[in-house]
């Protein structure tokens, strides 16, 4: 199980990122965790350096759409937020992972981050279950992240 | 004078979030060119004059230091600012980056106030 001080060091700077990034408020999600039908995709990032890692992030569909929205001034609903959403959640989840690898292991070392990949649907139910899963609540939406640590 | 930007990065949302914040600034920028990794960072700069580039640093085909370093070593290039806008937050690499005479280092997500000062720093003033 990931250190509870990392735990609240990855939730603050999700908030920070998607706040600063997205301009999407975010809270503790509280009895909204998702059923496993939950319609959510998937992107990860690793990273390594002095210690490795990867990243997982979920997000539904709408949430995704609003990042990008948010992201390039336009309205929820065009075309060009929605087929840009995919695209706008890895950059969230690589702003991410940035920040978090020097909150977490300071700014000294290099770090080499991976070009950010969509995940396969095959493993959302084990994110959603592991016990490392951080929920968030953006904007009445739910998104997961999990995070997998080496040192 | 109007300036003409190059915005170099493989993600579309960052391409268009950058070009969205330098109109925000309200500099005088009369073009901005993009580029989805160095390698067509350098077909554009070959064929289109810049008064600066925006680079990220991990990206496929070419990354940003690739970039950097290939910008630096010809004499077309050299001379071309280059502020590196990306999400690492090492102090080693932007030391590297900095030798290499990079212009400026910002992280990501940068607000319009930052990189308004880190171009202006590198452009000098102008008449708003």
């Amino acid at each position: 199980m990931i250190d509870i001080e990392v735990q609240k060091k990855a939730r603050r700077v999700i908030c920070d990122i998607l706040e600063g990034a997205t301009f999407v408020f975010t809270d503790d999600l509280v009895d909204k965790i998702p059923t496993p039908d939950w319609d959510a995709h998937g992107v990860a990032v690793s990273f390594q350096g002095l210690n490795t890692g990867k990243i997982h992030m979920w997000a539904p569909p709408e949430i995704m759409s609003l990042f990008a929205a948010n992201m390039l001034g336009l309205e929820e609903d065009d075309e060009k937020a929605t087929e840009g959403g995919l695209d706008a959640t890895k950059e969230v989840l690589n702003m991410v992972t940035g920040r978090f690898i020097t909150e977490v292991y300071g700014e000294e070392e290099v770090y080499n981050l991976s070009i950010p990949e969509e995940l396969s649907q095959s493993i959302l139910i084990q994110d959603m279950k592991n016990e490392d899963a951080l929920w968030v609540d953006a904007d009445d939406s739910a998104v997961l992240f999990r995070f997998f640590l080496e040192s | 004078m109007a300036y003409t930007i190059l915005i170099v990065d493989d993600s579309n949302t960052i391409r268009g979030a950058l070009e969205r914040t330098l109109t925000m600034t309200k500099l005088p920028i009369e073009t901005i060119v993009q580029a989805c990794d160095g390698k067509e960072a350098l077909d554009k700069l070959k064929n289109t004059f810049v008064d600066i580039v925006l680079s990220d640093i991990n990206m496929p085909n070419m990354n940003g230091v690739e970039l950097v370093e290939h910008m630096k070593s010809h004499a077309e290039f050299k001379e071309i600012p280059v502020i590196v806008i990306s999400t690492e937050g090492s102090k080693t690499r932007m030391k590297e980056l900095k030798a290499m005479g990079i212009a400026g280092y910002l992280r990501k997500p940068s607000r319009p106030e930052e990189l308004r000062d880190s171009l202006l720093s590198i452009l000098g003033g102008w008449n708003d």
